[in-house]
């Protein structure tokens, strides 16, 4: 296929998007991007989609469907947020710790599953109604609030939103596209028995896939907490709401990558569309 | 199959594919045994069990017919609040509950149709149509509600509906659609086909079962049940809002899991499963309640709980590979 | 041995069935003979909002320093969202033989009075009051005690009086954010409306033709919504509603806090939550809300500088006024109509006074509502019981 045919292919849903949206803005008599604070408010909203699409993709695509990934976000956003307003710390701590605590509760939810050998979707709604209290439970139901703390506030601007979200690309296309993990990632994917059979080691897989999973939420996590300076809690599957908004960028994403442009594909398939 | 005896003994996976029931029984005996020491009204009790539990049992019992192709609907509270608004909307018109009570079931029936056909048409799995719906049906909640033009509830007069909330009446519905139920998923070929279809599609496909048929099928028989749901919560609470259901999706899930249904469907799935788990469930959420824990240890006991007796029942089940 | 499985099933559920329709023909299950003061009494607390500040703050006053020095036993519901979940956390209160229910929910209340009345359990409204034809309907209900809270003109009336502070120092360019008014909350409606009421007075003109109460039926014809736009002299420049908690209502509130043409923010609830985080400095921010540690860090900090907030012993008098009534003493008017009364709010305009009155509202030992001060409630008369609730103001409730 020309270059030019599946650069059309790749570009065509995000300008059809952009264009609808224009019109739709111009029939309304505003501006679609009239500031920088609309240009961050849009960055930022695509940062925590690109975070959570790629988390729930990593084990949606292998079939597991993960109902706590929202939960995750929350109890890591919570945990980095008290730590830091404890001894003071500024944004890049409590951006480490969020993802420390987001990998390490993905890797406890990764290690529930591969002992109990439930269906996944199982496990997550017992693992996001435990993580859901557990961080009612830490803050007696009062969240975290630090409005007061400009520095951290400070954090949401273009530049560091777009670091994020390159940082999280480079990742996983790293560690997906050029590691070991990744290749047997991908066995598992297209055959499970048949991967298994050949010798790759499912159950590491597995647990890596939820860790990783959850660094990408404790980093979604810290993106939501630091825009308004606050964490609000939630009960009952009230944590579940972020991963409906991955689907449908996950789909286009998906099928974006249907288009035979090799090294397009390697992006689009990891980039999913706001 | 489950091999239920060996040499005169019962096996053990007889034993682990009853854990639902022993956990209901386990959770009834709980239940009353707190109730005899915290002097609860265990009547009163009972009678609120019935009514808390059994709008999942009806919707539930009919999300069965999904869950069984190994498909997954995450709209029906979604379908369920849209259901109710119209059928409210219908009986302020009307003032007939026969009509409210056809609106909610054809509603609900039509949405869940579809869902079906549009996973058809576009060869989709069923459960990304769902996901479409949600977000659809969400928005028609929001619109229903403002032409309505009553603030941010539909009402229905309490009065009209005051007769047939009734355990009953309640009950009555839930038998004889739990009859219909089983008559089709275990004693006529619908059911077998399900079945087969859940359990390896390619085969079933192969044998000449037509999957889109019986997806049709099973769609139309859950968004019966929905619309009873439907009904049924009309006549418990006639003051409607977007958030009426909203917790029905979940419900389902956790009823028909916790009741012993294997999530991927196929030959071992039980129709009974969804009553099982919901009573379990609402006699869990009493449990909770008459202890009277903090909402987040509540929370997490419950899901504590929740792993361990679904992990009971499939013991049965296990394989050398992770589950999907 | 599926067979005695099955049927090992089906006599449970027969059993179950039995007990059912066994308990289907019971008839009231509440209201004791007893002598309810020689034992634990039970009240359940029926809440729509289990994580927010000033719900927690209540479940603190009651849990923590009522259930302390009464012989009560407090059961929360969970959050319920509609009148469905209302009904179900009624019936689990009235099986778990709570002898009285305090409602902070509100999605069908006459459904609430109703079942309790039926069932022979005393129902109080906390923080909030009937509207006239359902207190017209209800007042006269052996099992309903009353409304304790501020009444709408009171809501009204605080939006009023913070709209008022600012436009006396001279501001005349707002951003607003008007919370739940979207669903058609009565409480939000009429802070939002007392706002534009308070704007129309001293801007000289109306909004959309409306003035005073009047705003309160155009916001309500409007869908709940408030539309920018200018009252006289005074510009009304952004408005945000609802609470959706997705990107786009955070760039909504982004937007109007920065907005260069916003010279003061307010909020007719959760400010904190909606404007703080976005404002900057040296904007001003008033909220009608309730007293944390957090806001009173907020006022410290400059970041809010107008706050009427609830304090959560206002619950207190509900609270007794209910423990009156299961005594066997209700509280009546001398027509034997059930309570209403107003309350309303303490108001903040600088850090001191915040932290003074966030002081004594946190306090598990000695809140602004005293066991002694309560128990002079128990058994009062009408006029009594009124008299000691329209003193609510801080002064007079410390002096």
């Amino acid at each position: 296929m020309k270059l030019e045919k599946k650069l059309a292919g790749t570009l065509a849903v995000p300008v059809l998007v952009l264009a609808v949206c224009i019109l739709l803005s111009v029939m309304k008599g505003v501006v679609l991007f009239d500031s920088v604070l609309s240009w961050t408010t849009f960055i930022r909203a695509m940062t925590n989609i690109v975070l959570v699409t790629f988390a729930l993709s990593i084990n949606l695509n292998s079939g597991r469907f993960d109902f706590s990934i929202g939960s995750v976000a929350l109890l890591s956003s919570i945990i980095s947020a008290m730590l830091t307003t404890r001894f003071g710390l500024g944004p890049v701590g409590m951006l480490l710790i969020s993802v420390i605590s987001g990998g390490v509760l993905g890797l406890i939810s990764g290690v529930i599953y591969v002992s109990v050998k439930l269906p996944p979707i199982i496990v997550s709604l017992a693992v996001a109604l435990f993580y859901e209290g557990m961080a009612f439970t830490l803050t007696d139901g009062h969240g975290v609030s630090f409005a007061n703390n400009a520095e951290l506030l400070g954090f949401g601007t273009i530049p560091n939103y777009l670091l994020i979200i390159a940082a999280a690309l480079a990742f996983m296309v790293i560690v997906f596209d050029h590691t070991r993990f990744g290749y047997e990632y991908k066995a598992l994917l297209s055959g499970q028995k048949v991967a298994v059979s050949t010798g790759i080691r499912e159950i590491p897989n597995a647990v890596l896939c939820y860790t990783i999973a959850g660094l990408l939420m404790g980093a979604q996590g810290f993106v939501s907490a630091t825009n308004n300076g606050a964490i609000t809690m939630a009960l009952n599957f009230g944590s579940i709401s972020p991963m409906f908004m991955a689907f449908l960028p996950m789909f286009i994403g998906g099928f974006i990558a249907g288009i035979p442009m090799k090294n397009s594909v390697i992006f689009w398939e990891h980039f999913p569309q706001p | 199959m489950v091999k239920l005896k060996k040499n005169g003994r019962i096996t053990s996976s007889a034993l682990f594919s009853a854990a639902p029931i022993l956990g209901l029984i386990l959770l009834a005996a709980v239940f009353l045994l707190i109730a005899q020491i915290k002097d609860v009204n265990i009547s009163y009790s009972l009678k609120n069990i019935l009514n808390q539990s059994i709008i999942t049992m009806v919707v539930a019992t009919g999300a069965i017919y999904i869950y069984t192709l190994g498909a997954f609907d995450i709209s029906l509270g979604a379908s369920m609040c849209v259901s109710v608004l119209v059928g409210a909307m219908a009986y302020n018109r009307t003032g007939s509950l026969i009509v409210m009570l056809a609106v909610c079931v054809g509603c609900a029936v039509c949405i869940s149709l579809i869902s079906s056909v549009l996973a058809s048409v576009f060869n989709l799995p069923v459960f990304v149509t769902t996901i479409a719906m949600l977000s659809l049906l969400n928005a028609l909640v929001l619109v229903l509600i403002k032409v309505n033009g009553t603030g941010d509830v539909i009402q229905v007069p309490a009065d009209a509906v005051r007769d047939i909330n009734t355990p009953w009446f309640k009950l009555l519905v839930l038998i004889l659609f739990t009859a219909l139920c089983v008559l089709t998923f275990n004693y006529m070929k619908l059911g077998r086909q399900e079945k087969f279809l859940g359990g390896n599609p390619l085969c079933a496909e192969l044998t000449g079962l037509s999957a889109k048929k019986l997806s049709i099928i099973g769609f139309a028989m859950a968004g019966l049940g929905v619309g009873l749901g439907a009904f049924l919560t009309i006549t418990y609470a006639p003051t409607l809002s977007r958030n009426t259901a909203a917790s029905v999706g979940m419900d389902v899930i956790i009823a028909i899991v916790f009741g012993g249904m294997p999530i991927s469907g196929g030959a071992r799935s039980k129709i009974w499963s969804a009553i099982i788990g919901s009573l379990s469930m609402t006699l869990l959420s009493q449990i909770m309640l008459m202890l009277n824990m903090n909402s987040g240890v509540s929370q997490m006991v419950k899901a504590v709980i929740f792993i361990a007796v679904v992990y009971v029942s499939m013991l049965s089940s296990k394989k050398n590979i992770l589950p999907r | 041995m599926m067979k005695t499985l099955k049927k090992l099933f089906l006599l449970q559920l027969s059993v179950l069935m039995a007990v059912c329709l066994t308990a289907c023909s019971g008839g009231k299950s509440g209201g004791s003979t007893e002598d309810p003061s020689a034992k634990t009494v039970k009240i359940g607390v029926l809440v729509s909002d289990t994580t927010s500040a000033e719900a927690l703050a209540f479940r603190t006053y009651y849990k923590d320093y009522i259930q302390s020095v009464y012989n009560v036993e407090f059961m929360y519901s969970d959050e319920l969202k509609d009148a469905a979940a209302e009904q179900s956390a009624i019936d689990n209160f009235i099986a778990n033989n709570c002898q009285a229910i305090i409602s902070f929910a509100s999605a069908d209340r006459p459904a609430q009075i109703e079942k309790c009345e039926a069932e022979g359990v005393y129902y109080a409204v906390a923080t909030g009051t009937l509207p006239a034809d359902q207190y017209e309907k209800y007042k006269s209900y052996e099992h309903y005690v009353g409304a304790i809270g501020p009444d709408l003109p009171t809501e009204y009336q605080a939006g009023y009086d913070m709209a008022k502070h600012y436009l006396d120092a001279g501001y005349t360019k707002f951003g607003l954010f008007t919370g739940a008014s979207v669903y058609f909350t009565e409480m939000h409606i009429y802070r939002a409306a007392g706002m534009l009421a308070a704007m129309c007075d001293a801007g000289g003109g109306s909004y959309a033709g409306k003035t005073g109460m009047d705003i309160v039926g155009q916001i309500m014809a409007d869908g709940g919504n408030v539309n920018p736009g200018k009252i006289g002299n005074i510009e009304i420049n952004g408005v945000v509603a609802g609470y959706d908690f997705d990107d786009a209502w955070f760039g909504k509130l982004a937007a109007v806090a920065n907005d260069p043409n916003v010279e003061v923010l307010m909020a007719v609830g959760s400010g904190q939550t909606a404007f703080a985080g976005f404002k900057p400095e040296g904007k001003k921010l008033g909220d009608i809300d309730c007293y944390t540690k957090e806001s009173v860090e907020l006022m410290e900090s400059g970041t809010l500088d107008y706050l009427a907030g609830k304090f959560s012993a206002s619950i207190g008098p509900a609270f007794a006024a209910t423990l009156s009534a299961v005594y066997g003493k209700p509280i009546r008017d001398k027509d034997g109509n059930a309570l209403a009364l107003a309350q309303g709010y303490w108001v903040a305009t600088s850090a001191e006074d915040a932290k003074k009155y966030y002081e004594v509202d946190s306090s598990t030992t000695n809140p602004a509502y005293t066991k002694d001060m309560l128990d002079t409630l128990i058994g009062a008369s009408y006029d009594d019981f009124a008299k000691f609730v329209s003193a609510y103001s801080f002064e007079e409730i410390k002096k």
